[in-house]
């Protein structure tokens, strides 16, 4: 058996706490109350469960896209097929990545409306930004003379990427996508701006009316995702990495 | 073996090399040997196809080599470079094993030829078969490289360089055992050095470029010991035969006479025996089953120097 490691052992815990969290929504609510002021009474609103569902399948349904096409993207874009687009795609990717997401899901709801739709694209857009750049940065940085061996022994296009230029990438790669999926995490919070539901909602409703408890329900949960998705993505980097 | 007729290869205005022709023979050892940018590197690249060339043909065992599929060509040539290029997220075993793989051997037939090949090179199998590259010293990784070349039993091995970033002591290791592979191996190598003395203890042939062409081509005694170019001279300084000497074991010269004194070991070289006469001032040193002397020396030296009278 391999021993647990130290990251594991953290995410597992939080996510015992999380659960705990989720599915005592009623004394969690009532212990905040303790420490913080509130206008609304107990549990007079959606249980907490149905927005942490609503956040999950939201960061999980955009996550899976944008992996699928951040990572084709970013391999293209370093095949001798996509050099052209090399450069000016790094630019764009790295200008997207210090806009700021709620102007971007402001942009998208003059285009697609109000709800999840838009909410999801602008996730997807958003998360695509840190999967590209490490995908074409990680399999760049691979060694010339690692891919000129490969190439001399013999391997074709595609087995050098599978063999070598990908497994050579992952740990970058993977680096990448834990980015995303943290920001994503976080970023999914602003979705209920647009109205897609999620912990956003009780985070949004709480700024609006001051409201700290309801604030704190909807934040605590989001910052323990992130944290057990970082330590958790890690602990896969790490493994898979040679 | 390797035909090489009128090749050139130019980067926009700059030939590379410059309508080359070269013939390697079957079973021989044929040095590249030139100052850095000469072109050694590319003539190289351009036999397996690594570098495509801007005209002139390229026949490998008679068959021009614009009619295999590039993959296939390479599979059939070994190729060492000089950063050895060993892949780092596999294991010494996996390193070796690619080529195999790449022809779908079956697992039992890659282990054997892996494990032959580590005993080749001078490794302990199960040592170092499951290490990685990071963990192996650079000898050990160029000894690696080799054995990796050598996989699938190509009759051709390009090396570029292949000892050039081990340090000395290791270096003049790595060449006798190389040498004593070749010449248990027979295979046809190509193999480019600036590294003179390199040249001439490993070269069947040496061909000697500059400004992308060949200056000449021979024998390193010839080469040495027979030049009538300018720049071969230059490039020797005169010290080459020091060298020539280096190639020739005591073994192959000694004569039947007893001497006295330390013996020399059974591998020397007749530089070696030379060392030994200038350090002890004797002119004549014991080896196993006899000895050798200075005038053996002088005689075996000047055979060469009018081998072609």
């Amino acid at each position: 058996m391999r021993k647990i490691s130290k990251n594991l052992m953290v995410a597992l815990i939080l996510t015992v706490v999380l659960g705990l969290i989720i599915f005592y929504s009623k004394e969690f609510e009532a212990v905040l109350y303790k420490y913080f002021s509130s206008k609304s009474t107990i549990g007079s609103r959606t249980p907490l469960v149905v927005y942490f569902m609503q956040h999950i399948w939201m960061v999980s349904i955009s996550s899976i896209i944008a992996v699928g096409i951040g990572v084709s993207v970013g391999i293209f874009a370093t095949t001798d097929f996509g050099a052209e687009f090399k450069e000016p795609l790094l630019k764009v990717v790295n200008l997207g990545q210090a806009f700021p997401s709620p102007a971007l899901l402001a942009l998208v709801v003059p285009i697609l409306g109000y709800g999840y739709e838009g909410a999801l694209i602008a996730l997807v857009v958003y998360a695509l930004m840190p999967i590209v750049y490490n995908v074409v940065v990680g399999i760049q940085e691979v060694s010339e003379d690692v891919v000129d061996a490969a190439i001399g022994m013999g391997m074709t296009p595609v087995q050098l990427y599978k063999k070598i230029k990908i497994p050579l990438a992952l740990n970058v790669i993977l680096g990448g996508i834990r980015t995303a999926l943290v920001i994503n995490i976080s970023a999914a919070t602003l979705a209920a701006a647009v109205g897609a539901g999620g912990l956003g909602v009780l985070v949004v409703n709480g700024v609006r009316t001051f409201d700290m408890v309801q604030i704190l329900q909807g934040a605590i949960p989001v910052t323990i995702m992130a944290v057990i998705v970082e330590l958790v993505l890690k602990e896969i980097q790490g493994r898979l990495s040679y | 073996m390797i035909e090489l007729k009128d090749v050139t290869k130019k980067y926009e205005n700059f030939k590379a090399v410059d309508n080359l022709s070269l013939h390697v023979n079957n079973g021989e050892l044929l040095v590249i040997l030139g100052p850095s940018g000469c072109g050694k590197s590319t003539t190289l690249r351009l036999m397996n196809k690594m570098t495509e060339r801007t005209s002139g043909s390229i026949k490998i065992k008679d068959k021009d080599i614009d009619s295999f599929k590039e993959e296939d060509l390479r599979k059939g040539i070994g190729y060492v470079i000089q950063s050895i290029g060993l892949f780092p997220h596999m294991n010494v075993w996996k390193n070796i094993a690619t080529v195999p793989q790449l022809l779908g051997w079956e697992k039992e037939r890659i282990d054997k030829r892996v494990h032959e090949l580590l005993l080749l090179v001078g490794l302990e199998p199960d040592k170092h078969q499951k290490k990685k590259p990071s963990q192996l010293s650079g000898g050990e990784a160029q000894r690696v490289g080799v054995a990796r070349a050598l996989a699938s039993d190509p009759d051709i091995i390009l090396m570029d360089e292949p000892f050039g970033a081990v340090d000395p002591i290791n270096r003049l290791r790595l060449q006798k055992e190389f040498r004593q592979i070749q010449r248990r191996l027979q295979k046809t190598v190509v193999f480019v050095t600036h590294d003179i003395d390199e040249a001439i203890l490993l070269g069947d042939r040496i061909c000697i470029m500059n400004h992308g062409k060949v200056v000449s081509v021979d024998t390193p005694e010839n080469v040495v010991l027979n030049s009538s170019d300018e720049f071969v001279d230059s490039f020797f300084k005169g010290e080459g035969i020091l060298t020539i000497l280096s190639r020739k074991d005591v073994e192959d010269y000694k004569e039947d006479i007893p001497s006295d004194g330390i013996e020399l070991s059974k591998s020397a070289t007749l530089k070696e025996a030379l060392a030994h006469m200038l350090l002890t001032g004797e002119d004549r040193v014991s080896v196993e089953g006899g000895s050798i002397s200075f005038n053996r020396i002088l005689q075996v030296v000047g055979r060469d120097i009018n081998e072609k009278d």
